[in-house]
């Protein structure tokens, strides 16, 4: 009788640790999605010129936290751009440093023609928690799309490893979006520039782990929409959008409607 | 007498300098100068004003480069650059595509090209 109370009290506190873990993850997944001339929600191919720096901001705000992330983006090459940025996180109004990323998108596929151009990127990024009990996060993905002068579609997919030392492992997830864009005004650039977006968002979550051994009931997937806008003037760029869940299966629950801002300069 | 003389010198003096400036600016206009070139890059890929900033920084980075012009619309970009700095071909292209995009077409002149496409012909 004892032991069945210990019992579901142990189950009750990993069920809440990982509900913890998972929202924490989607907070700085969402975050690592770095906005450079690209999809808001999702991963764009665009890298930036050789020797360019691109600082900026995103806000992304949802229910109970908001989330910062200050990053620094530069051109090592005409083709690799190398970003770094901290994140900081204001959960139920404790606003904290959670951690580091770096992300390397480095273009292999380029095609260009007068007023378009269609290019395809690997992304290798990797967030580094402030709290090392917290888990390190690996993604790994691919993004293509098209820029013209009137039209834009990207599509990306990425892995991500979750790593982590505790005995609660969640699952390794599968993020993709697609995306398509219109510019509704004539092009010019010595005039502000405008672009809007619907972006699809997924993600599949893979089963949980708990001392090596599977977690039923944590794997599923997710989808949501966002309309979102890009306005640019010259080399400054302000980015915003609202993400609404769609639709979930498994036990992963849909995102709650959340906002996300992004400044971004190129220097 | 002397003053007269005087006075027909410096007419006359007055009469040269006017013919000489105005025709070394008749020169100057027909010919562009004699120390710029006009530079015309058609350049593929350009598809957004945000992107096509680099372009702008990389131009600006050869010495004496002034009145730089976009025109996304038809993709092309003109500049002036003083003749001792002229930059070959190569240079230009690969200046474009440290920039991240294509050059399709490089062209040379003495005189400023149009800011519209209808003078690609050029």
């Amino acid at each position: 009788m004892i032991l069945e109370f210990y019992h579901e009290r142990l189950v009750k506190f990993l069920l809440k640790l990982k509900t913890i873990l998972i929202l924490y993850i989607l907070v700085i997944f969402s975050a690592l999605r770095i906005a450079a001339h690209e999809p808001l929600y999702g991963n764009g191919p665009h890298v930036l010129f050789k020797g360019g720096f691109a600082p900026g901001i995103v806000i992304q705000s949802g229910f109970g936290y908001l989330t910062t992330e200050y990053s620094l983006g530069y051109g090592l090459t005409k083709d690799w751009t190398l970003n770094g940025g901290v994140a900081f996180s204001n959960l139920n109004h404790s606003y904290e440093y959670k951690g580091f990323l770096i992300k390397n998108k480095y273009r292999f596929y380029s095609y260009f023609k007068p007023g378009l151009s269609i290019l395809v990127s690997a992304i290798a990024a990797v967030f580094v928690p402030k709290n090392s009990s917290a888990p390190k996060v690996l993604n790994l993905g691919i993004t293509g799309g098209q820029e013209s002068i009137h039209w834009y579609w990207f599509v990306d997919a990425a892995y991500a490893f979750i790593i982590t030392d505790n005995n609660f492992k969640p699952g390794n997830e599968i993020n993709y979006s697609a995306t398509i864009g219109y510019r509704p005004f004539e092009i010019d650039y010595y005039k502000p520039d405008l672009v809007l977006f619907i972006e699809g968002i997924g993600k599949y979550q893979e089963t949980s782990k708990q001392n090596g051994s599977t977690v039923t009931n944590t794997s599923g997937n997710y989808w949501a929409i966002a309309p979102t806008f890009f306005l640019s003037y010259k080399n400054y760029a302000l980015r915003g959008g609202v993400e609404f869940g769609v639709a979930n299966t498994g036990s992963i629950n849909k995102p709650d409607t959340n906002y996300k801002i992004s400044i971004e300069l190129h220097i | 007498m002397k003053n007269l003389n005087k006075t027909k010198v410096f007419l006359l003096a007055v009469l040269l300098t006017s013919i000489i400036f105005s025709n070394y600016n008749y020169t100057k206009e027909k010919t562009g100068g004699d120390s710029k070139v006009y530079i015309k890059l058609v350049v593929d890929g350009l598809a957004c004003p945000f992107c096509a900033y680099g372009l702008e920084k990389k131009i600006n980075t050869i010495e004496g480069a002034e009145n730089l012009f976009i025109n996304l619309k038809d993709g092309f970009v003109t500049f002036e650059v003083p003749r001792e700095n002229l930059p070959g071909e190569e240079k230009l292209k690969e200046i474009v595509e440290d920039a991240g995009f294509v050059a399709r077409e490089i062209s040379f002149s003495e005189n400023p090209f149009s800011k519209e496409k209808k003078e690609d012909q050029q």
